[in-house]
């Protein structure tokens, strides 16, 4: 008795421990050496894939350079996005998975690696050279091992029975009318294509069944996760929006934006999977009984294998905060807002998830200010469940509401925070609201929240009126008020200054830059000699030629700007550390992980159109540029366009009418329309703003040449001395 | 990516009030040039040498005869910010023309004054030392790419000739009463003429990069003869006059249309 009442102190103990504990959550990242996969060169792939084809597959020449081509494109420049993750915990625990589910093919095996694809979407998937790709948004979801397995197993039987490439080429027989699509029409061929796709889904799932079962998981599993993925469109748990947390004794949100019911969630078990690559749940889940049942398998009981259930729910954790972040650089506030919620259910002192609270505030409130308010809050009425009402919320709210709740919110909840993050979009966020906000409307009401009621009696009632005690207890602190004040006081300078400018010195003032048909020079920088740079981007479109050639001469040229790059930048005097060169032997898996930091902040400023915004992955920046030695980050990127010129009968008619002008349509009319871009952008890595931009549009045909000149000239210009 | 290059274009606007002035990068860095240029000009029935004294000129205007005149020129440039290169040259050509027509040669020296015989046109034609010197202004196309001295352009000129005809290449083509065959027989004192014509001319064309040092030029050139040649000749009018047409038609029709190509080399 005395040992129970033990163990049951011991067990609340550990239990409270564990609810009252400050979370800290880092962020999965790179781990080991970095594989081949990464460091490999895209054209060495394709040429290794080319050769392993030609042996495994009656591809003719062309298509199996397509084939190659265009699965290892996408794939190669996946994996060094940024996006993908190797040697984390969520690709070591399924590594050690599938050695488990294919101790007994170990040829396969030896074929397969997994990567984490940092993204919320529900998914794996895997390629024909044998990656599998297994997302966030799965993890997050999956409730144990056995689930995870499962998804593998699957997925290890789609690169055994080579279904890509089967598809692949199955694809190309519907397009030649060939093999089994012969004599149909259009309708039928693509049915068919459709059907032929559901069937190596079957395949997959009733190979990876046996992998499942020989390595002794619960079958029951199976089921929950074919659940799992057909609900992965909805929250990680069905979570009633608490308004709370921005109420209180003086502010309440009207009922106008509360949803007054949220919709059910459907079950899609049973659709019409005629015209989908996957047969729907109940038609997967019958045949995973029916091959139970033909082939007699005797399924063990187990949910964990290879972990423990302690071990899996912290990876899944990570996985669930990791989706925040995806949500946030996505600027996708609203979902962002409502797993935060969820989380905070469990780990109510998270500083991570109140920084993030404070950012989806804070990024709402600049987005409506610079009519993005679109990009995050379309679309409640397309929701199922409870997250409708955060997004019902979004919709409904004007920009003042998302001014003053932002405000009220940041600097309720930025307590204890005091970094220069914080304070500088606490000073973004009182920019932002005297700029939209009349100093009147939140004045009349205060100091005292007393007042709201007088004003409210004196004039028309107003929608927004319900804003006006917002900032009431804000305004408590003296701090507060004297910030607001300065804050006006800027924004009331900031006008006279823009009114005092006419219009003929806005044009002086562009002497040095010019925005001229499609060309912006901006040379903020000078004096810079090191610079932290991406890798080069060289895009060709040729409409005129096949795709896999184009995008092999992309890659050619890619390789060849990036020499030409370093050659430029070392006749200007500037050492350039190349980031995401993954094929240099420099890129380790630590300079990786600091890269990756870069790609995510690059791609949370490139959502928001305009200057001065605070992005969360900022707050890493610093080490980042003390990693590399340098607070510049460089991006370029060449494209060329081409296409043929469309053909003008008139001109065609009246040229042959008078015969002399006809070799000259000719020359004219086969010349191809050409479209060329060239951008160099300098970040300065401290303000988070671009600082040098060089960016040409022209319509006129690639010459290497002409973008060496540009090249030199960008270079030249961000290296020369301090005038 | 892309959308964020698109983005940035806007954002640079907003950013101007803190740009830094441009600084002049030429190509390679290199704003400095030396160039050697060749033109070649059609040419109806002038020929592109002067015939000397076996070759018989042609007696009256053959239209239809054509075909190219050349002229060379060395060069020095300089970009001066990166949409403008100056250039100033000099060159040296040799030409000639056939314009004239019997009754030019005719109104010159009278039969009577010729030693004897019968007389038909002549051998060989005029010969024009041209020496010329002049300045382009090149304009290069930023909205095709153009940073001066590389890329696409306009350009502007201007050239002055000093040229000088001469005659002592010539001969006149006699036959004597009772012979069958005409022979030359030397102009005696034949003339010389100086004159100054002023031409403005605007081309187009394209600098490639060859390598980082060497550029190549092609383009086309339409030029104006300002002020034509005149050449004084009060003893006879008519042949001053036609001496005088022949000439300008010379000139502005090789200036009508020329194409060039250059090899440049940056400093």
């Amino acid at each position: 008795m005395l040992l129970r009442i033990k163990q049951t102190i011991v067990l609340a103990l550990i239990s409270l421990t564990a609810y009252s504990q400050n979370y800290e959550y880092k962020p999965l990242i790179c781990r080991g050496s970095m594989p081949a996969d990464f460091s490999t060169v895209f054209s060495e792939k394709v040429e290794q894939d080319r050769n392993a084809i030609g042996t495994e597959s009656d591809l003719s020449k062309r298509h199996s350079l397509e084939f190659a081509v265009m699965t290892n494109y996408f794939n190669h420049n996946l994996l060094i996005s940024g996006r993908v993750l190797y040697g984390d915990e969520i690709s070591e625990l399924s590594e050690k998975i599938l050695d488990k589910l294919l101790k007994d093919d170990p040829e396969l095996r030896d074929k397969l690696r997994v990567y984490t694809v940092r993204t919320n979407t529900v998914n794996a998937y895997s390629t024909n050279q044998g990656i599998i790709f297994v997302t966030m948004g799965l993890i997050a979801r999956l409730q144990n091992e056995a689930q995870l397995a499962f998804v593998l197993a699957h997925e290890a039987a789609h690169v055994k029975h080579e279904h890509v490439l089967h598809s692949f080429e199955n694809r190309k027989e519907l397009a030649s009318r060939s093999g089994g699509y012969r004599g149909m029409d259009w309708e039928e061929r693509t049915l068919k294509a459709y059907q032929y796709s559901r069937e190596a889904e079957y395949e997959a799932d009733t190979e990876g069944l046996e992998y499942f079962t020989d390595a002794g998981y619960d079958s029951a599993e199976i089921y929950q996760s074919y659940d799992i993925l057909i609900r992965g469109y909805l929250p990680i748990e069905e979570h009633k929006f608490s308004f709370a947390k921005i109420e209180d004794e003086h502010f309440q949100i009207p009922d106008f934006y509360k949803i007054d019911s949220c919709d059910a969630i459907q079950s899609y078990e049973d659709i019409d999977d005629e015209k989908s690559t996957h047969p729907n749940n109940r038609k997967r889940k019958e045949a995973i009984q029916d091959a139970i049942k033909s082939n007699s398998l005797k399924f063990g009981s187990l949910k964990y294998a290879i972990t423990d259930s302690a071990n899996f729910q912290a990876i899944q954790t990570r996985a669930r905060f990791e989706m925040v972040g995806n949500f946030l650089r996505s600027n996708n506030y609203l979902s962002a807002l409502h797993h935060i919620q969820i989380l905070q259910e469990d780990y109510p002192d998270s500083e991570y998830l109140k920084r993030a609270e404070i950012m989806c505030w804070y990024g709402m409130q600049e987005m409506s200010c610079n009519q993005q308010k679109s990009d995050y809050s379309t679309g409640y009425r397309d929701l199922e469940g409870q997250i409708q009402a955060v997004y019902y919320l979004g919709a409904k709210l004007p920009k003042k509401g998302f001014n003053l709740l932002a405000t009220r919110f940041i600097w309720e909840n930025s307590v204890g925070l005091n970094d220069t993050f914080i304070n500088r979009l606490k000073q973004r966020n009182l920019d932002l609201l005297a700029q939209n906000v009349k100093r009147d409307f939140i004045l009349e009401t205060y100091p005292t929240a007393d007042t709201v009621k007088t004003v409210k009696r004196k004039r028309r009632k107003r929608r927004t009126d319900f804003l006006q005690p917002a900032l009431v207890e804000l305004f408590k602190s003296d701090d507060f008020a004297a910030e607001l004040e300065a804050a006006y006081v800027r924004n009331k300078e900031a006008e006279e200054d823009d009114s005092d400018d006419s219009e003929d010195e806005e044009y002086e003032d562009l002497s040095g830059d010019s925005y001229v048909s499609g060309i912006t020079s901006y040379y903020g920088l000078s004096d810079v000699h090191k610079v932290i740079m991406l890798k080069p981007r060289f895009f060709r479109i040729d409409l005129r030629k096949p795709v896999e050639k184009q995008m092999l001469q992309s890659d050619d040229q890619q390789m060849d700007l990036l020499e030409r790059t370093r050659d430029l930048a070392d006749k200007t005097d500037i050492e350039l550390v190349v980031v995401n060169e993954t094929e240099s032997n420099e890129v380790t898996t630590e300079w990786f992980n600091k890269y990756i930091v870069l790609a995510d902040w690059l791609t949370e400023e490139s959502n928001y159109e305009g200057l001065g915004f605070n992005s969360f992955a900022s707050q890493k920046l610093p080490e980042v540029r003390k990693y590399f030695g340098s607070d510049y980050l460089a991006a370029s990127a060449v494209w060329h366009f081409s296409s043929r010129k469309p053909f003008n009968f008139w001109l065609a008619v009246i040229s042959a009418a008078y015969v002399v002008p006809f070799p000259f349509y000719l020359a004219w009319q086969l010349q191809a329309n050409h479209y060329m871009d060239y951008s160099f952008v300098v970040f300065d890595l401290k303000s988070g703003e671009p600082a040098f931009i060089d960016s040409k549009s022209l319509p006129a045909k690639y010459r290497r040449d002409v973008i060496n000149a540009h090249l030199y000239n960008s270079l030249n210009q961000l290296s020369r001395p301090n005038e | 990516m892309n959308k964020l290059l698109v983005i940035l274009m806007f954002v640079a606007v907003a950013l101007s009030a803190n740009a830094q002035k441009v600084l002049v990068s030429g190509y390679m860095g290199h704003t400095d040039y030396v160039y050697t240029k060749f033109h070649t000009g059609i040419r109806l029935n002038n020929p592109e040498r002067p015939r000397d004294m076996t070759e018989r000129a042609s007696d009256g205007l053959l239209l239809g005869q054509y075909g190219f005149k050349t002229e060379n020129e060395v060069g020095l440039g300089k970009a001066f910010s990166n949409q403008l290169a100056v250039q100033v040259f000099a060159g040296y050509n040799v030409m000639s023309y056939d314009p004239v027509p019997y009754s030019v040669y005719g109104g010159l020296y009278s039969v009577q004054d010729l030693p004897v015989g019968e007389y038909r046109g002549v051998y060989g034609s005029p010969k024009i030392r041209d020496m010329f010197f002049g300045s382009t202004f090149k304009f290069f196309r930023r909205n095709r790419g153009g940073l001066a001295p590389m890329g696409p352009y306009f350009g502007l000129g201007f050239v002055l000739h000093n040229d000088k005809l001469t005659m002592d290449n010539m001969a006149f083509r006699l036959k004597e009463p009772n012979d069958d065959t005409y022979k030359p027989y030397p102009i005696p004192n034949p003339p010389e003429y100086s004159f100054k014509s002023f031409e403005l001319n605007a081309s187009a064309g394209i600098v490639r990069g060859i390598t980082d040092r060497l550029l190549l030029d092609v383009g086309v050139q339409t030029g104006w003869n300002i002020n034509s040649a005149y050449l004084e000749y009060p003893e006879n009018v008519q042949f001053q006059e036609n001496l005088n047409e022949g000439f300008s038609q010379v000139l502005n029709r090789y200036y009508l249309v020329k194409a060039s190509a250059s090899l440049i080399f940056l400093l």
